[in-house]
């Protein structure tokens, strides 16, 4: 009985992991996305104990490029490339909303409609396992 | 900032990069495969370019925002869905089935409405 439950513990515990990886690996996309914008952002003369702001920023995002392979690595192992892909694709959706909020950048109906058809094309390509692995 | 044209073009040049980035890490996938699993895929030579490509994309994307929304550059980046199987196709002999053929209208539908 107790081996059971402590059983069926252990998976939920190891779902909610592998649920948070995936969750992980689409922030850092983000984080990246917004680093690279910030990078943009910043002019070339700007510097930050004697390197270039741009530059500093670029570390972030390569230091992020490194885990996000990991993290997303490990996700695959626990999911189907068919769920997991067009999770992914919600990035641009995180990327928009933080275009809004940190750049002022405006938000129209359009938008949201052609990222959500953009991730329903994902979904489709994702079906087909050769691809996007 | 960079002129809007430029930047469009640069963030063209990081599609095209990204998916030979991606086509780059499957045929290191492949040949990890085929050596019997006697190689590593993340040190794998080819998957080493592949991070060069990648790295080389990113710091292309800053310039390529400077000109850009960053919302704009992402909904373009999509195309990079489109260009993976374009290139799996022509250089891994791959298939194309129904449903890529779905999933590229789509995304292209989605690019062009979003920057309506």
């Amino acid at each position: 009985m107790f081996g059971l439950s402590w059983q069926s513990f252990q998976e939920r515990i190891h779902t909610k992991i592998h649920h948070h990886l995936l969750i992980l690996s689409i922030l850092i996309q983000a984080f990246g996305a917004i680093c690279t914008k910030y990078a943009a952002e910043w002019g070339q003369s700007e510097t930050f104990l004697g390197i270039p702001v741009y530059l500093v920023f670029y570390l972030f995002i390569l230091g992020g490029m490194g885990l996000q392979v990991i993290v997303w690595q490990y996700a695959l192992k626990y999911y189907p490339l068919s769920f997991a892909y067009p999770f992914r694709s919600l990035v641009s959706f995180i990327v928009l909303f933080a275009a809004f909020w940190l750049f002022h950048e405006s938000i129209t109906p359009m938008n949201i409609l052609g990222l959500s058809i953009i991730t329903f094309g994902v979904y489709f390509l994702a079906r087909d396992k050769e691809i996007l692995a | 900032m960079i002129d809007y044209t430029l930047a469009l073009a640069l963030t063209l040049v990081v599609v095209i990069f990204t998916s030979i980035g991606h086509l780059l890490l499957k045929i290191a996938a492949v040949r990890v495969t085929e050596s019997g699993g006697n190689q590593r895929i993340y040190t794998h030579p080819v998957s080493i370019v592949a991070y060069v490509v990648f790295a080389f994309v990113s710091f292309l994307s800053i310039f390529a925002m400077k000109g850009l929304d960053m919302k704009e550059f992402f909904a373009l980046n999509s195309l990079t869905y489109i260009c993976i199987p374009l290139l799996a196709y022509f250089v891994l002999k791959e298939s194309f089935t129904r449903d890529k053929v779905i999933g590229v209208i789509l995304i292209t539908i989605g690019v062009l409405l979003f920057n309506l």
